[in-house]
């Protein structure tokens, strides 16, 4: 579980044929299979959890830090490692969030329409896209109006069919941000790419990881405060390196804390008792 | 099978929402025929557009989902002989938008309307009258029939013209014995519905139009597949037994 962004990108391939879908369908059959293990979403666990997952004489380094994070937080919930875990860590961090907060909640009903809006505006396939968008407000309205329980709404996120479709709302408002910020961000892409195509082959696109560019416009188009705690092999203090976005300075309690380990990211929890 | 089921019920959910939309609002120059029983696998028919070489042709094809549609693509396979730069001998099309983005963005393909979740049914089929017309020969997936198409491009051979013109003709005696009439004029060709009204809501929002870039652009030409080599040996596929 530790680096697991490789294990779930079956159509990265070139060409498509019917044999190929064949054969995709049984390898997306076998890692489905194999990801029964670890759930979309997982249950929140004690943070020493992580610690376990690190042998401490081979890996005293990821050992050490878990143990020494585990000082600072609290719970951690285990994101499946399938290229969406950015996104979906979100996802699941902001649904948590809105379940507590109904101001919070039926503003972001309301961006949430805003954006639909803007997303056909910017020129993004209107039928798909705006189901998805409508997908999304949806299922924060039957929140809203207490039709789900806490634990259908974990059902729902743990879901293929269900999750997978609210995170493309995520992807898209991630793209449209970028899309919608042009001049701003088309410096910051690679060469030999337009922005546009970047955001149809790495944002819109399922099972592809975010980088840094997608995190920071997805944080803005969400209006969240996100920390991303680090923890990889570079020594630093006390468990390691902490980045706040949107922005470094303000330094106030961050909405979301992501825990990033090389190539992942999971969903983690301060101790609200150490404060 | 059972552990298809969550997946699939989101495809079904999305196949059975756009098989609805292109009911109630055709592409034009397209035929759609599914049985309800599997969504999972659409035959449509392809009317050539007219003043092209396809003018009255009648292509018949397969689409097939994924059980994770849409986040990966379908695969489009045409049943009738079709001799073109981006078709398969066995039939199976071979076009950008049918590809999931490739992985590596610095490897300087160009990522050409590749196939993402925001794509569906329609805008594939929109690429396919558009490729049927004008092949991408950077990268063809019949070598002979692209070499020859430029060939009738510049003039100096009509053999691709000749091979496509019999194809159509062959066509042609299908649909009659389908009981289809493909049609042959612009008028005919272009499908009568009214476009709904779109239920603005934009209405009372201010956008800057100027984003700097324009989203109707079509560029075919740099399209850079790697269609091309791998199928060659493998044309023996039979697999149109489940329709």
């Amino acid at each position: 579980m530790a680096n697991d962004s490789d294990e779930n990108k079956p159509t990265s391939t070139a060409a498509m044929t019917e044999d190929d879908l064949l054969l995709q369908d049984q390898q997306l059959k076998q890692i489905e299979d194999e990801q029964k293990a670890s759930p979309l979403v997982g249950d929140k666990l004690p943070f020493y959890a992580l610690a376990g997952l690190y042998d401490p004489v081979s890996a005293i380094t990821f050992f050490t830090k878990a143990n020494e994070l585990a000082a600072i937080y609290s719970d951690i919930r285990f994101i499946r490692g399938d290229g969406n875990c950015f996104y979906r860590a979100v996802l699941v961090g902001i649904v948590e969030i809105l379940m507590k907060d109904r101001e919070r909640l039926i503003k972001f009903i309301d961006t949430g329409r805003e954006w639909m809006a803007k997303l056909v505006k910017l020129g993004f396939p209107d039928w798909t896209c705006s189901d998805f968008c409508e997908f999304f407000i949806e299922f924060l309205e039957k929140i809203r109006d207490g039709k789900y329980t806490e634990a259908e709404v974990f059902q729902n996120l743990n879901d293929d069919g269900t999750a997978n479709y609210l995170l493309m709302y995520f992807r898209l408002i991630t793209s449209g941000f970028l899309k919608d910020n042009c001049e701003e961000y088309a410096p910051f892409i690679a060469e030999g790419m337009t922005l546009q195509q970047y955001c149809e082959t790495e944002i819109e696109a399922m099972w592809k990881e975010a980088d840094h560019l997608s995190i920071m416009a997805l944080v803005r188009a969400t209006g969240i405060r996100l920390r991303i705690q680090y923890m990889d092999r570079s020594e630093a203090p006390n468990g390691g390196y902490q980045h706040d976005l949107p922005d470094e300075a303000d330094n106030v309690t961050p909405d979301i804390t992501l825990l990033y380990r090389p190539g992942h990211y999971d969903l983690i929890y301060r101790n609200l008792v150490a404060q | 099978m059972d552990s298809r089921a969550s997946t699939s019920s989101g495809a079904l959910r999305a196949l059975s929402m756009e098989l609805k939309n292109l009911q109630s609002q055709p592409v034009e120059g397209f035929t759609i025929d599914v049985n309800e029983d599997n969504l999972f696998v659409w035959s449509v028919g392809i009317y050539g557009p007219p003043k092209t070489l396809y003018q009255g042709g009648y292509f018949k094809a397969t689409i097939r989902f994924p059980s994770n549609y849409p986040y990966s693509p379908p695969s489009m396979k045409f049943t009738t002989k079709v001799w073109h730069p981006n078709v398969y001998e066995n039939g199976d099309l071979c076009i950008s938008i049918l590809h999931a983005p490739i992985d590596d963005p610095q490897s300087g393909e160009l990522a050409c309307e590749r196939w993402n979740p925001t794509q569906s049914v329609r805008t594939i089929l929109l690429s396919v009258i558009s490729l049927l017309n004008e092949p991408n020969t950077s990268s063809p997936a019949n070598v002979d029939a692209s070499v020859m198409y430029r060939k009738w491009k510049e003039d100096s051979d009509p053999e691709y013209a000749k091979i496509v013109q019999k194809q159509v003709e062959d066509s042609k005696k299908v649909a009659q014995k389908e009981g289809i009439s493909v049609p042959e004029t612009i008028e005919e060709y272009c499908v009568k519905w009214a476009p709904p009204q779109q239920d603005d809501v934009l209405d009372g929002i201010d956008f800057n139009d100027d984003y700097g870039y324009d989203y109707e652009e079509e560029d075919e030409e740099e399209d850079d597949d790697e269609c091309g080599s791998d199928y060659a040996d493998d044309d023996e596929d039979s697999g149109q037994g489940e329709n």
